[in-house]
C-alpha cells in the first residue's frame, strides 16, 4: 500500500491560511448548522480542522440518508471541484468545529499553478478520494450482503405466511366442526322426540290390532268403532292444563273407572262423550260396558296412527331442512330467496332455541345471488353467538327487509348484555371471544363472527353490530339484490 | 295413607302421550300427572302435595323456557320434594349436559329416547320402589306393582304388629 506523507494538519493550515493568495477564510460552525445544501451552488472548498460534519444524500420522496461523514484533513466540497454544478450532497455539522474555506476558482487556479500548494493539498486531496472510495467499496459490499439477508428474511416470511393461512385454515375447519358438533346433537334432540313417538305408537298400536282378530267386533257395532278411530284420527291434542281439568273431573263422576281409561275418554269432544257415557249409563250392560271400552280402544289406536303422521312428518321437515341448509353443491352461486336458509337454519337449532322466545319476522325479499350454505354458515354463527349472549333465557329476534335500493338486509337481534362501543371491531376478528375457554360443547374459538364476516365480505355485503334501546346487540347484514 | 304421583313433564304431546301411555300399569296405585312447561308444572306440584306425596318426577331435559334441569334441580332445593325420585329424560345426542344434569339435581337416573318400555319401567319401578322404602310404613299395598323382593325384605324387618 502506498502511503502518501501527509504533514500534520494544523501545519498545512497555518501554511495555507498565511498564503495570502489563497484567500481563505477560518470558518467556524456550530453542530446541527447545514454547511452545503444538495442542489444548491457551492463555491468553496473547505478543509476541516476540527469536528464532523454528516453528509447526506435526499431520495426522490425527499428522506435524507446518511452517505458519510467528514473528519478533520477532509475537504467539503471536493466533488464539486471540477464540475462545479450544484451540490450532490447536503453536509451538516454533526459538532461544532471549524474549517479554512477557499473560493473553488482560486483552489483550482493555486492546484495547478503553485508548486508548494500542490505539495501540501496534493497528498490530502490523494488521501480523500482514497478513503472515499474505499468508502464506496465498502458500501457495495454492505448492499448486497444486506439483499442476501433481505432474500433470506423474505424467503423466512413467505414460509411464516404460509404456516399461518395453513394454522387459520384449521382453526376455521375446527369451529365448522365445532358448529357441526352442535348442529349434529340438535339435529339428534329434534328426531329423537318424533322417533320416540313413532316407535311407541308403533308398539302401542299391536295389542288393539290383536283383539280385533281375537275377538271381532259385532257388525252392528263397527259403524260406531269407526266413528271412534275417525275421532282418534282427527283429535287435536289437549293442552295439559285442559286435559287435567277433564280427567279430575271425570275422576269425580266415574271414582270406579281406571285413571288410564278416563284419561283416553278425556281426550274426546265432550259432546261426543256425554253421548257415550248416555249410551252406557242409560242401560249400563256388559255388552254396552264392553262397548265403550272397545271404543276407547279404537279410539287410542286413532290417535296413534295420528301420531305416527304428525312424527313421520316431523322428520321429513327436519330432513328437508337439512338437505336445505346443507346444499351439496357449495360452489354453485344462485339466485335464492334468503328467507328460505333462515327457516331451515331455525328449524335445526330449534332445540337449542326452545328456551328462548322467539320472534320471526319474514317478509317477502328480492332474490340474492348467493352461495346458500355458506350463507346458512353465516345465520348459524351469529344464532350461535346470540344464544350464548343471552345464556339460560331471553328473546331472539329475526327480521328482514329491505333498505337502501338494490339491497337487503338480515337482523339477528339478542336480548343479552349488547357489545360495548370500543368491542364492535374487534369481535370480528380472529381468536376474540369473550366467552373464555372453549368448551367441548363447541363454539368458543373466537372465530364464528370472523368467519360470518368473511363469508359476507365474499358476497359483497357487509355486516354492522349496534346496540338496540330494549337491550342486546342486534347484527346486522347487508347483501346486495341479484342483478344489481 | 296419602297417595303418591307420578308427575311427567314433557313439551311435545305425542311424546308425553307416550310416557304417560308406557307407565299406565303403575297408575293402579300411582295417579300420573302431567304438564308441558316447567311453571305448570310447579302448579301441578302444588296441587299434589295438597292430596298426597310427589313421588317420581319424569322430565324432558328441554323445555320451553326453563329447562328440565333446572326444574328438578328447584324440586331437589325444596325440602317437601327433597325425597322424591327424579328421572331426566333427554333426546339431547351430548353426554356432557347429562353428566352435568345428574350432578346438579342429584338425579336418580336418566332415560335416553327413545327409550324402550321395558326399561323405562324396570327405571320406574326401581325409583318407586326407593321412594316406598324410604316414606312409607305400610308396603303391602307395592307389593305386586313394584320390586316385591325388596319390598318383601323390608317387611320381614319390620316389627309384629302388637298382638291384640
Amino acid at each position: 500500500m502506498v502511503t502518501i506523507p501527509i504533514r500534520p494538519l494544523e501545519k498545512i493550515r497555518n501554511a495555507l491560511a498565511s498564503m495570502p493568495e489563497t484567500e481563505s477564510v477560518d470558518v467556524p460552525f456550530e453542530a446541527g448548522e447545514v454547511l452545503m445544501r444538495e442542489g444548491e451552488r457551492h463555491d468553496h472548498i473547505s478543509l476541516v480542522i476540527q469536528g464532523e460534519i454528516d453528509l447526506l444524500k435526499h431520495n426522490a420522496e425527499g428522506e435524507a440518508f446518511a452517505v458519510g461523514t467528514l473528519r478533520p484533513g477532509q475537504f467539503l466540497g471536493l466533488l464539486l471541484l471540477s464540475s462545479g454544478e450544484t451540490s450532490f450532497l447536503t453536509a451538516r455539522a454533526r459538532t461544532a468545529g471549524r474549517m479554512l474555506s477557499m473560493p473553488r476558482n482560486t483552489f483550482l487556479l493555486l492546484l495547478y499553478n503553485l508548486p508548494g500548494f500542490n505539495q501540501m493539498v496534493g497528498p490530502l486531496l490523494l488521501g480523500n478520494l482514497v478513503s472515499r472510495y474505499r468508502r464506496v467499496v465498502q458500501l457495495h459490499v454492505e448492499v448486497a450482503q444486506l439483499s442476501q439477508e433481505l432474500a433470506a428474511e423474505k424467503q423466512q416470511l413467505q414460509a411464516t405466511i404460509q404456516q399461518l393461512e395453513a394454522t387459520r385454515n384449521r382453526l376455521i375447519q375446527q369451529e365448522k366442526m365445532a358448529t357441526l358438533g352442535q348442529l349434529v346433537a340438535g339435529i339428534a334432540h329434534e328426531i329423537n322426540n318424533p322417533i320416540a313417538s313413532l316407535s311407541r305408537a308403533a308398539d302401542s298400536i299391536e295389542p288393539g290390532l290383536q283383539k280385533w282378530f281375537v275377538t271381532p267386533p259385532r257388525a252392528a257395532d263397527l259403524a260406531l268403532l269407526r266413528q271412534a278411530f275417525l275421532e282418534g284420527l282427527n283429535r287435536q291434542p289437549l293442552q295439559t292444563e285442559v286435559q287435567r281439568e277433564r280427567l279430575a273431573q271425570l275422576e269425580l263422576r266415574f271414582p270406579d273407572l281406571p285413571r288410564p281409561l278416563l284419561r283416553s275418554l278425556a281426550q274426546v269432544e265432550p259432546a261426543l262423550f256425554e253421548e257415550l257415557a248416555y249410551y252406557v249409563i242409560s242401560n249400563p250392560t256388559v255388552e254396552r260396558k264392553d262397548l265403550l271400552r272397545r271404543w276407547v280402544e279404537v279410539f287410542e289406536v286413532g290417535t296413534l296412527v295420528r301420531t305416527i303422521r304428525v312424527a313421520s312428518g316431523r322428520i321429513g321437515s327436519i330432513v328437508r331442512s337439512l338437505k336445505g341448509y346443507s346444499r351439496q353443491d357449495k360452489s354453485v352461486v344462485d339466485e335464492v330467496d334468503l328467507r328460505e336458509g333462515l327457516r331451515d337454519t331455525l328449524v335445526l337449532f330449534g332445540y337449542a332455541l326452545k328456551k328462548y322466545q322467539v320472534i320471526i319476522d319474514l317478509p317477502a325479499l328480492p332474490p340474492v345471488r348467493c352461495r346458500p350454505s355458506e350463507l346458512n354458515q353465516v345465520w348459524t354463527n351469529l344464532i350461535v353467538n346470540a344464544c350464548q349472549a343471552m345464556g339460560e333465557s331471553g328473546t331472539l329476534r329475526v327480521t328482514c327487509g329491505t333498505g337502501d335500493p338494490g339491497w337487503v338486509w338480515v337482523r339477528i337481534q339478542d336480548s343479552g348484555p349488547g357489545v360495548p362501543e370500543d368491542l364492535r371491531e374487534r369481535i370480528f376478528e380472529s381468536g376474540f371471544s369473550t366467552k373464555g375457554t372453549p368448551t367441548a360443547e363447541g363454539a368458543g374459538l373466537g372465530l364464528g363472527l370472523a368467519i360470518a364476516r368473511g363469508l359476507i365480505e365474499q358476497h359483497h355485503g357487509r355486516i354492522e353490530v349496534g346496540n338496540v334501546p330494549e337491550g342486546g346487540a342486534a347484527f346486522t347484514v347487508h347483501l346486495p339484490v341479484a342483478g344489481q | 295413607m296419602s297417595k303418591i304421583y307420578i308427575l311427567c313433564i314433557e313439551d311435545e304431546p305425542e311424546v308425553l302421550e307416550a310416557v304417560v301411555r308406557d307407565l299406565a300399569p303403575f297408575e293402579a296405585a300411582f295417579p300420573i300427572e302431567s304438564a308441558s312447561t316447567a311453571a305448570e308444572a310447579r302448579r301441578v306440584v302444588e296441587s299434589i302435595l295438597q292430596q298426597g306425596q310427589l313421588g317420581l318426577v319424569l322430565c324432558d331435559h328441554i323445555l320451553p323456557g326453563e329447562d328440565g334441569v333446572s326444574f328438578l334441580v328447584s324440586l331437589h332445593r325444596d325440602p317437601r320434594t327433597t325425597s322424591s325420585r327424579k328421572v331426566l329424560l333427554t333426546a339431547q345426542a351430548g353426554l356432557t349436559d347429562t353428566i352435568q344434569a345428574v350432578n346438579q339435581a342429584d338425579l336418580n337416573h336418566y332415560i335416553a329416547k327413545p327409550w324402550k318400555p321395558a326399561e323405562l319401567h324396570a327405571v320406574v319401578r326401581q325409583q318407586l320402589t326407593e321412594f316406598v322404602l324410604q316414606n312409607e310404613t305400610n308396603l303391602y299395598p307395592y307389593l305386586s306393582l313394584l320390586d316385591g323382593e325388596r319390598l318383601g325384605e323390608k317387611i320381614r324387618q319390620q316389627p309384629l304388629p302388637p298382638d291384640e
